[in-house]
């Protein structure tokens, strides 16, 4: 069941009236409803996964019980290392098993043996990557007692579940989402509105936006080698649009859902393109894994607390893993390297006046982190390394003739609804408002206007749509 | 959730609902005031002038993009038109001719892939591109309805109808592409040095793909190919239907499947996949599967040959 799609405009508005005509909004009530409508939101998309998900619920329950009932430092440790274990094993096995088992093949025949072992047709199931990731932090937090274990079962499988996140995201934090999970909910008129707003706005980046980018992008990624140097270039800066409003607006749906619910969720976005640094741009970039992974990864192997290599190596590492995290591929794994040199170099020149100027003009400092971003997406966006090497050949052979365009009305409407995108989201950089809150802080007329508008521009412009790209890690 | 929330909640609601109809229903009849007068580009112009002309024409070409760039049909007679158009199949084809309504005479000569006719996932999503007259054709709305492939906010949106295709009917509204009185339906051109590099590159490193050892016919064709027989029998029309050039098609289960379905049906039916297979100019060629404007021509004239030589009644 998509965000974007007609089963879902049937299914929130009778979860979203059913939820708020519980008699005196009953916490105990409100929850079950969640936990069931969660669990069939997920058995949509595949029902034999929901044993999965079960599965790592119950797991990461039990073992969080189990370690806040430890009598000693040692017993803890065990049950927190079984829950990691675990939860990290089913995740190498549905996700990653087929990439390794390949890569063995493939380094094998290099040095000139024979391997044979056996992939296996493994289904990715979704939102596992997501999912694994909330009961990771959960068991950590409690491991490192930043919070207790949870003992209401339906509580807590509703902080794994809640289907507005489930299958990609915002990566919620136990101690952020479980204390709202079991405290009432008051409907709010201005949460209303940001809600309505911000899904509206969710949906036009989505279905707008990255799906008219989508046309240029993938004719071209089907066929690199084809394309003159400036066609490429299009294709990677429009790749690097598509993404973030595909992303952005899936995030915005999911925010926007979880507030007409009477639910806070994490910051996901927050305009990205205006940073004027990698370093940057992690803060402002699916800030609900980068801000996971510096809390889980890199501060536990030790952050910047070591001497300056080591803080390299963890930076480093933190984003090869963060890369890999995305997918089973090599793409991915150079894509997070490339961000961790990047930042690595950042973390080294930052006493340099050079950096400190580039900060001052901070146009100069969106143009160097915009072309960084769109270089390492290209590998992102690739299907394997070799046509990413084809890409940047290509790019570098400076073949620089008008890019090719098959489709000129297609490509006028991608421009327009593009600069329509960057246009709010300039605005809101200006008035240094967040699309979380807009909604309230517009007047009640404004919003209808801009809501209404907004429809209307979906209905003129929505191109075709496609899977939300970040429902495939 | 008390009164006052409730109230909020249903008025906002009804308040974006009714400025969303209002509006839309403004950009609806503002844009068929402007689309109506639009007889150039693919938006809309090619469809308004087929309706302008469909009635008066002896010869009617249909069919996809290897219809539209292949066939001159001026070439085969001075009263013709080509309703050919990029990615339509037979779905279209059927609805478009079924839009002709006089009982004359009329050649109606129809491009078939059969690519698109044996695949089983082929559902007349084609008829997406009449979209556009949704709310003004009965026939039309018959036509998308009973394949199922109107939006279901189309019936809220009326100018869904127009969902992408607004500047390219501003566009041609402000200034045509083409003066259209002279304008015949075929749009062949000639290749660009990239989209000849593609091909020269295509040809160099083609490798066999190999071929399905059996082929099924696709219910909704076979279900066209009957409703556009009932049509012609009714109408007074000829029906001739041919395949268009291919580059080295490697597959013939698939032609010998339709030539035996033609026969079946007692249709004419003029194979000319491989008319350029001792032809080997590549200047012959776009890609592997649209001729150059060259190609176009020389093909249109073996067309021209081939029906006068073995179609009946040909022209009418």
């Amino acid at each position: 069941m998509l965000f974007n799609s007609a089963h879902f405009a049937i299914f929130f508005p009778i979860i979203f009236l059913l939820y708020w005509l519980i008699p005196n909004n009953r916490v105990k009530l409100q929850n079950i409803l969640l936990f069931i409508s969660s669990y069939f939101f997920y058995a949509c998309w595949d029902w034999r996964f929901l044993f999965l998900l079960i599965f790592s619920t119950l797991l990461d329950y039990f073992t969080g019980i189990q370690m806040s009932n430890s009598k000693n430092q040692d017993q803890k440790k065990i049950w927190f290392l079984i829950s990691v274990i675990t939860n990290l094993s089913f995740l190498g096995f549905f996700k990653y098993y087929n990439f390794f088992i390949e890569s063995f093949i493939s380094l094998s025949t290099k040095l000139g043996f024979h391997a044979n072992p056996h992939t296996l047709k493994i289904i990715l199931p979704v939102g596992i990557s997501f999912y694994t990731l909330h009961g990771l932090s959960y068991v950590i937090d409690i491991y490192r007692n930043r919070i207790k274990a949870e003992n209401n079962f339906i509580d807590y499988a509703v902080f794994v579940s809640f289907f507005p996140l489930l299958v990609a995201g915002p990566i919620e934090r136990a101690t952020h989402l479980l204390p709202q999970v079991k405290s009432k909910r008051i409907f709010s008129n201005s949460r209303f509105n940001e809600g309505i707003l911000q899904i509206t706005i969710g949906l036009f980046r989505k279905i707008v936006i990255a799906d008219s980018l989508a046309i240029y992008v993938d004719w071209v990624y089907r066929e690199p080698n084809i394309f003159n140097s400036s066609s490429l270039i299009l294709a990677a800066i429009f790749y690097a649009f598509q993404i973030y409003y595909d992303f952005a607006g899936y995030s915005d749906i999911a925010i926007g859902t979880g507030k007409l619910l009477g639910f806070d969720l994490l910051q996901n976005f927050n305009l990205p393109y205006f940073a004027t640094s990698i370093t940057e741009f992690w803060r402002k970039w699916h800030m609900s894994l980068s801000y996971w992974l510096r809390d889980y990864l890199y501060i536990e192997l030790g952050g910047n607390r070591n001497g300056k290599l080591k803080t390299y190596r963890n930076l480093l590492l933190t984003m090869l893993i963060g890369g890999l995290w995305h997918g089973s591929n090599w793409t991915f794994v150079v894509w997070g390297g490339l961000h961790g040199l990047f930042l690595c170099i950042e973390k080294y020149v930052r006493p340099n006046s050079y950096y400190k100027f580039l900060k001052k003009i901070s146009y100069l400092g969106y143009i160097y982190t915009f072309v960084l971003v769109a270089f390492a997406f290209i590998y992102f966006r690739s299907p394997d390394i070799q046509t990413a090497n084809v890409m940047v050949g290509r790019i570098l052979s400076g073949n620089y003739q008008l890019p090719i365009i098959s489709d000129y009305n297609a490509m006028l409407i991608t421009i327009v609804v593009l600069m329509i995108g960057f246009t709010f989201d300039l605005y809101l950089r200006i008035t240094n408002q967040s699309i979380e809150y807009l909604g309230s802080k517009i007047k009640f007329s404004s919003m209808i206007i801009l809501i209404s508008f907004t429809i209307m521009l979906m209905v003129l412009f929505f191109a075709n749509s496609t899977n939300f790209i970040y429902f495939q890690f | 959730m008390n009164v006052k929330n409730i109230k909020h909640v249903l008025g906002t609601l009804i308040l974006i609902c009714s400025i969303c109809y209002i509006t839309d229903k403004l950009f609806f009849f503002t844009l068929n005031k402007i689309s109506d007068n639009v007889y150039t580009g693919l938006a809309i112009g090619k469809l308004n002038h087929y309706l302008k002309i469909k009635e008066s024409k002896k010869l009617l070409v249909f069919g996809s993009s290897r219809a539209n760039l292949h066939v001159d049909p001026y070439i085969l007679d001075t009263s013709s038109f080509n309703m050919g158009l990029n990615a339509r199949n037979i779905a279209f084809v059927t609805t478009v001719i079924k839009l002709i309504e006089n009982k004359k005479p009329q050649t109606l000569l129809i491009q078939i892939d059969d690519s698109t006719l044996f695949n089983e996932d082929y559902d007349g999503k084609d008829l997406d591109a009449l979209l556009v007259k949704y709310h003004r054709n009965p026939l039309i709305k018959k036509e998308i309805d009973k394949l199922n492939k109107a939006n279901p906010f189309l019936n809220f949106f009326w100018s869904l109808s127009y969902n992408n295709r607004i500047f390219g009917i501003i566009l041609n509204y402000i200034k045509p592409k083409y003066d259209y009185t002279k304008y015949r339906g075929f749009d062949a051109m000639e290749p660009t040095e990239h989209e000849k590099e593609v091909f020269q590159n295509f040809v160099k490193n083609k490798k066999p793909k190999g071929c399905p050892d059996s082929v099924h016919l696709n219910k909704l064709s076979y279900n066209c190919f009957l409703e556009l027989i009932e049509y012609a029998k009714n109408n007074n029309k000829k029906l001739i239907f041919f395949t268009a050039p291919f580059y080295d098609d490697e597959c013939k289960i698939d032609n010998e499947e339709l030539f035996s379905l033609t026969k079946k049906l007692n249709l004419e039916y003029f194979d000319f996949t491989d008319t350029f297979r001792y032809d080997t100019s590549l200047d012959n060629w776009r890609d592997e599967a649209h001729l150059s404007k060259i190609g176009a021509i020389k093909f249109t004239h073996k067309l021209k040959e081939e029906l006068l030589k073995n179609s009946k009644n040909f022209p009418l």
